[in-house]
């Protein structure tokens, strides 16, 4: 399947309107983060860099669209001990309304460092299948972001202790 | 197991279980005598950690730690300690092995650092002043457009400040009397950006891309190579072990009065590498806090001068914790000032922190760690009012008109750090952030205009040492990095397409990937984007070697009526501008002008090394290759080191006994 095809698909899968497609956030739901590297270069081409994470992970970067010269589209997360996708990281340079990737009834704000003390809130929608996606810095519906996130829920707690922790205690 | 995918050669070995511990501190670690640095013993893999012994030469420092903190390191699930000495130093010169040992899960471990302290002070010396100008992505060529473009001039009979080859005059920056090569590696990309070489200068140590004088350590991997940058993530960002910059070693131990200014926003990489300390280069909100209550100055402001862009980060709008910044400053005797009227009214030395751009209506970011916006000021070409070329973006300065030029703020940051009634020296950075800005997408006259600007600020500090009757102050000149462009040649494509816009043409190009399209507009002869196959048709030399040279051997499939192949470009000749006696600026449009031809190979950075030029007291130190860390430590030597002996000999050089350039 073609780039443009999931790109397409994501949108319509989203609930968006056929102009909204325009918004590059539907692509984000195509990410089973079960893809392997061949499946994604084959999908996105080549990374522009890449690199070590820390023992247990490797990155790979993308530039897939116009941002600050020094910030990825893309960050693309592996475990080495499976060599499974952990977390795919999409940035905007523009902040984007995400609200048709995290419908109401699929989504829950959290607040960092607690909700007692809300610092900072993500907006949270499980998925399927060991996933969530994230939406940094929106509170509701109508807020914009600069990034969303896509992670398995079993690396949650390595890289957002706080959140999984959060999130365990909802269960 | 391996990948067959060549991208993730990766090998994936068991992770060992058994307990590890390290210092989080590099292996070539350079100091000042004094110089402060956080110490950091990462222990993996352990439930338990006693028995710390930590020897700094044949010194205990083991009181010095405070209690391991149980932590997670690498995002894994192994029980890990982190134990933290911060802002320690050695007084000890010379080679001095900083060791530890301690006992982990039952197991002995050790690990040492051999620290190179190099001796400072300034007792009985001459109280010096440094004056450090970077022109960011300045890179040789940069520095040769700027020349070829200001010093070719025509006068009111048509003859040419440049001609048989030679100038009649050389930059302000040709004519330091030093020069040298600094390499910009850093420790994990040899392409580096404007902030782990920020750290290079200004602390004296490497670190990795977005670094801001930190080193590495083991919770990055929560943000740094997932871009998970927020607020959430923000205390490991700012966890890394960070080590002192010249410009508060100077202030904390001698008192120097300091500042930055830069034509970026101000809490951008450049002038944050003077003040701050975060392993993120975006921490803006935290960049701005440090400037107000710096780390290193027991909260005291980081600077006595501040001129630049970037209102926002400084403002109580913008900043999700409300602190008006700026009023905080002012609350300390601080005069704010935000045009360039008001900037030139400045006299004395009482402390100034001028912001000449932000955005309309200062908002946080999502991530919690920037502002919404942070606004760098316009480019030199667009506050000279110039007329754009035809494919770059037209001037927007918007509410904002009455920018300073660079120079005016480097006039006035002397002006302000050399009147103190303590008459203390000082250290100053100035920066002319968009060169690189402007060559990142490959505007070449927002760029060229921009060194040029850069070369006028050198040359206002250059006459006020000129004239003290001490000869006290170190003027350096280098860039951070370099970037990709590169000189071709001349053109003399008339103004009514070198300007025009609605003068263009689609090319489009077929490879094996597919098609690409680009819109080529009448001045693409002085400017050969990156990645833009031109087709010279109507000369054999032409400006880039023609298609065949492009990579991957793009064919044209439809080439119509190209703006660029016929008109009147040449390989060869000479550059000739006219000058703006207004502004002293070159004009870049006019009957009879023909342009410098520049090329981009990319629009990034690259790993090539950049000039370093000096002049002044320890100027003889920059000569030869260098690594961009020893400017640091020569800077350093310069202050604190009888240089008498090497500055008579670089007197000696200027004698008419030996070979003088033309123009110099």
């Amino acid at each position: 399947m073609s780039w443009v095809r999931f790109v397409l698909l994501g949108g319509i899968l989203a609930g968006l309107t056929a102009g909204q497609t325009l918004l590059p956030v539907g692509e984000l739901l195509r990410y089973s983060l079960e893809e392997t590297p061949e499946q994604l270069t084959r999908g996105m081409g080549q990374p522009v860099q890449t690199g070590e994470a820390s023992p247990g992970y490797f990155s790979w970067y993308y530039k897939t669209d116009v941002l600050d010269q020094h910030d990825f589209s893309h960050l693309l997360v592996f475990r080495k001990s499976d060599g499974k996708l952990a977390s795919v990281t999409r940035n905007f340079h523009t902040p984007v309304n995400v609200d048709a990737l995290f419908p109401a009834k699929n989504a829950k704000t959290h607040y960092w460092p607690s909700e007692k003390d809300p610092q900072w809130a993500v907006r949270v929608r499980l998925m399927g299948s060991d996933r969530l996606m994230m939406a940094m810095g929106v509170k509701k519906e109508g807020d914009t972001t600069t990034q969303v996130v896509i992670m398995r829920r079993s690396v949650l707690k390595f890289h957002f202790p706080w959140l999984a922790e959060q999130l365990e205690e909802k269960r | 197991m391996s990948y067959k995918n060549p991208l993730v050669q990766v090998s994936v070995m068991a992770q060992g279980n058994a307990p590890q511990a390290k210092f989080v501190l590099p292996e070539r670690l350079r100091m000042l005598e004094g110089q402060l640095v956080d110490m950091v013993i990462e222990v993996r893999n352990a439930n338990a950690v006693s028995n710390l012994k930590v020897m700094a030469g044949a010194m205990d420092i083991t009181a010095k730690f405070a209690a391991p903190v149980k932590t997670e390191l690498d995002c894994d699930a192994s029980p890990d300690y982190v134990i933290r000495a911060n802002l320690q130093s050695l007084e000890t010169t010379g080679e001095v092995e900083v060791s530890f040992s301690l006992t982990a899960d039952g197991a002995n471990l050790t690990d040492k650092r051999v620290v190179t302290v190099r001796p400072f002070s300034m007792v009985g010396r001459q109280r010096r002043n440094i004056v450090l100008f970077i022109g960011d992505a300045m890179g040789t060529a940069y520095r040769d457009a700027a020349r070829l473009v200001s010093r070719s001039i025509l006068d009111a009979e048509g003859k040419s400040s440049f001609r048989e080859g030679f100038f009649d005059n050389l930059l302000e920056m040709d004519k330091m009397p030093i020069a040298g090569m600094s390499m910009t590696h850093g420790t994990d990309s040899i392409v580096p950006d404007s902030t782990n070489t920020g750290t290079s200068w200004a602390s004296g140590n490497k670190s990795f891309l977005n670094a801001v004088n930190v080193f590495e350590d083991g919770t990055d991997c929560r943000w740094r190579f997932n871009g998970m940058t927020t607020a959430a993530t923000q205390p490991f960002i700012l966890d890394n072990p960070r080590v002192e910059n010249l410009w508060q070693y100077l202030k904390r131990r001698y008192n120097y009065r300091k500042g930055i200014v830069s034509t970026a926003a101000i809490t951008d990489a450049t002038p944050a590498a003077q003040g701050a300390y975060s392993g993120f280069r975006q921490t803006r909100l935290e960049i701005a806090r440090q400037y107000r209550e710096n780390p290193m100055l027991n909260g005291a402001p980081a600077f006595d001068v501040i001129l630049g862009g970037g209102t926002d980060p400084f403002t109580a709008a913008g900043r999700p914790d409300r602190r008006n910044l700026i009023g905080e400053l002012q609350g300390l005797g601080y005069r704010y000032v935000t045009t360039a009227a008001q900037l030139k009214t400045l006299q004395f030395g009482q402390p100034v922190i001028g912001l000449f751009k932000g955005s309309a209506a200062p908002a946080p970011g999502s991530n919690g760690i920037t502002t919404a916006a942070d606004v760098n000021m316009d480019v030199a070409y667009d506050k000279l009012k110039l007329p754009r070329p035809s494919s770059e973006p037209t001037a927007n300065l918007g509410a904002f008109t009455d920018q300073p030029m660079l120079e005016t703020m480097t006039e006035k940051a002397i002006e302000v750090l050399s009147s103190s009634f303590s008459q203390s020296p000082f250290i100053l950075m100035v920066e002319a952030a968009s060169i690189d800005k402007q060559s990142h997408p490959n505007n070449a006259a927002g760029t060229i205009w921009d060194t040029i600007e850069l070369d006028k600020s050198i040359g206002v500090v250059r006459a006020w040492a000129a004239k003290r009757t001490q000869k006290d102050t170190l003027i350096v000149v280098t860039a951070d990095h370099d970037q990709s462009m590169h000189l071709i040649g001349v053109s003399n494509t008339p103004d009514d397409e070198y300007l025009n816009r609605n003068k263009s043409t689609q090319v489009t190009y077929t490879t094996p990937a597919g098609t690409s399209d680009f819109t080529v507009y009448g001045d693409s002869y002085t400017n050969a984007r990156a990645g833009l196959p031109f087709n010279n048709a109507s000369t054999g030399a032409s400006n880039n070697g023609g298609a065949r040279a492009m990579p991957g051997s793009f064919s044209p499939t439809a080439v119509a009526s190209n703006p660029a192949s016929s008109t009147y470009s040449t390989y060869f000749g000479s550059p000739a501008y006219r000058m703006d006696a207004a502004t002293g600026y070159p004009l870049n449009s006019g009957a009879g002008i023909r342009r410098l031809s520049v090329g981009f190979r990319t629009g990034d950075h690259t790993a090539s090394s950049v000039p370093v030029t000096a002049e002044g007291p320890g100027a003889f130190l920059f000569t030869g290759y260098m690594d961009q860390t020893d400017i640091f430590f020569k800077m350093a030597a310069a202050l604190s080191t009888d240089t008498s002996e090497g500055d008579k000999l670089v007197d000696l050089l200027k004698s008419t006994q030996f070979p003088q350039s033309v123009g110099k």
